[in-house]
């Protein structure tokens, strides 16, 4: 044996040697598949248990803070939404029914009589049964008559801009003034003489209309009133002979034969308004005596000049004439008014203009003129007033008027002249 | 404190610039929104002001037109009312024959007016043209050189 021990040790050795390398192959191999297998397993296990952690865990990984920031967000889009069909909902349910009123105290001091309070004060009660039905209820509640009645009480049928139904106690279409005469609105306390011993305002009355708006330009719009109500009585005033007596008391018609009244409109620019009106009807019960009527008012409002925008210019006249009566058989009456609104700036910070947005005061000048022709022994009555007054309105619905008449006639305040102030609101 | 004379004049050209961006700058335009889902595409400003002023109570195809408005002393407001209304931002309009005020919602920010005007059908409401989105329809734009 040549190799003796050597090669024997050799391949001793050298079979050690391939045993020992085999070992150590094969271990790497084991080892290098592990760890190959490893680095992928091992990975993906990691990924997936951090998704399950982050799942786990939510905001406290950003994809995680991210669906729940989405997700608030939606629920705050949600809740914005409910609260404005919430919104939706209670302005519905305000135009259901809307409760209101307005009211006056007056306190007068005339040389010819003893000083004195008065007072009004009306409820209103409006609303919608339907979108396209309406009603209105002003009930006086008799301060200082002492008997409750409706001023107004009607429901109107909305069946398009140019032509809608109005029935009930309605307000009658005479005038400017009849139709818009509520305390808190006016800027005196008085209402002109035209307006109360001419045109009996506040003048309502049991019947029915058609009213409607045509906008003919965009710059001209027109209003119109068509009313048959039961009309004036022939129960004239026997201590002035003016209409104020002859409103219907709100009962059957005294003649059966029914009065027509009517209002046109004109407004140009929204500006200047221009209304005409007329009256026919019959007013005594038995030979059916007939009364016709006309008013033309006028109101300007300049906007947009310097100056002149701090004016308001207003004024009306009426006509009466009744056949076969004698006293009276014409009246006639008119007041033009102007009215200058201003706010002294260093009253800003006083209690007067403090708390209010826009608080101010009102000059107004006005004078009214009435004429009652009669054939009787009396003769004609006429009656002419000015009245300078100032006003503060600290809001739109409240205020305090105050104003100085002088007169001169034989109609209703005769000749004394006299100092009368107010407060009026309306809510 | 700016020791090159050139960043001194630069500086200066941008305090001016600034000054005279935020004296001269004009109102942005005001818009008029409807619901997205309502038929009227555009409106005259007669129109919008025969609404606010409770002449005009209906949509064309019968529903009730909801008034949203802002809060007096919003200076959106004031203008609406100063530009389209001819009248002061507090005042009321009243139904005619009635001392009964036309009914409108009032919305504290344009955001809020937006919302409801996407969301209720019959609403309209005015806001800037900034704030404006695709959930709204504009129907009237009031422009800064129309005032």
């Amino acid at each position: 044996m040549f190799y003796g021990n050597f090669p024997i040790q050799r391949r001793r050795y050298s079979e050690r040697s391939f045993a020992s390398l085999f070992a150590r192959y094969t271990r790497v191999h084991v080892m290098t598949w592990a760890l190959a297998l490893s680095a992928i397993i091992i990975p993906s296990w990691v990924s997936a248990a951090q998704e399950t952690r982050a799942e786990e865990a939510g905001p406290q990984t950003a994809n995680g803070a991210d669906a729940y920031a989405q997700e608030i967000q939606a629920l705050k889009d949600r809740v914005e939404i409910l609260e404005t069909q919430q919104n939706s909902i209670l302005d519905d349910i305000s135009q259901q029914v809307i409760l209101g009123g307005y009211g006056a105290v007056e306190f007068e001091s005339f040389g010819g009589s003893k000083t004195s309070f008065e007072g009004k004060l009306e409820i209103l009660i409006a609303g919608q049964i339907h979108d396209r039905i309406r009603f209105y209820n002003e009930i006086d509640l008799g301060i200082p008559e002492g008997e409750a009645h409706a001023e107004q009480a009607y429901v109107d049928f909305l069946m398009a801009k140019w032509i809608n139904l109005r029935g009930g106690v309605v307000l009658v279409p005479f005038g400017k003034f009849n139709l818009d005469h509520f305390d808190p609105r006016r800027d005196l306390t008085d209402r002109p003489l035209v307006a109360r011993q001419i045109v009996p305002t506040t003048w309502g009355d049991l019947g029915a209309s058609i009213f409607g708006l045509v906008a003919w330009t965009p710059n001209l719009i027109s209003t119109y009133e068509v009313a048959v109500i039961n009309g004036l009585t022939n129960d004239f005033s026997s201590t002035n002979g003016g209409l104020r007596d002859a409103k219907s008391p709100l009962g059957r018609d005294n003649n059966g034969q029914k009065s027509v009244v009517g209002r046109l409109t004109f407004k140009l620019a929204d500006q200047y308004e221009i209304g005409v009106s007329g009256y026919r009807g019959a007013s005594s019960p038995t030979n059916g005596k007939t009364i016709t009527g006309f008013d033309v008012d006028l109101e300007f409002k300049p906007r947009g000049i310097a100056f002149w925008e701090d004016f308001e210019f207003k004024g009306e006249l009426a006509n009466f004439d009744i056949q076969g009566s004698h006293s009276p058989s014409r009246l006639f009456g008119l007041y033009t008014q102007v009215n200058y609104h201003f706010w002294p700036s260093f009253l800003d910070q006083t209690f007067l203009g403090k708390p209010f947005i826009h608080p101010t005061f009102t000059l107004v000048g006005r004078y009214d003129h009435a004429h009652i022709t009669t054939r009787s022994g009396t003769g004609d009555l006429t009656e002419d007033r000015f009245t300078i007054g100032l006003n503060y309105r600290p809001i739109e619905n409240y205020v305090i008027k105050t104003e100085y008449q002088i007169n001169n006639g034989g109609i209703e305040r005769k000749s004394w002249n006299g100092f009368i102030a107010s407060i009026a609101w309306l809510f | 404190m700016f020791r090159n004379p050139l960043l001194k004049i630069l500086v200066l050209l941008l305090a001016m610039s600034l000054w005279s961006a935020s004296t001269l700058a004009l109102p942005e335009p005001l818009v008029v929104i409807v619901n997205a889902h309502n038929p009227v595409s555009s409106l005259p400003k007669t129109a919008v002001a025969s609404m606010y002023r409770g002449e005009e109570l209906h949509w064309p195809r019968g529903s009730r037109i909801k008034l949203v408005n802002r809060e007096i002393g919003s200076a959106v407001r004031e203008r609406f009312y100063e530009k389209i209304l001819n009248a002061r931002a507090d005042q009321q309009f009243f139904r005619p024959g009635t001392p009964v005020a036309v009914q409108s919602l009032i919305q504290r920010s344009d955001e809020a007016v937006i919302r409801f005007v996407a969301t209720i059908e019959g609403a309209i409401g005015y806001v800037n043209l900034s704030s404006i989105n695709d959930s709204v329809k504009v129907v009237y734009i009031l422009k800064t050189d129309d005032e």
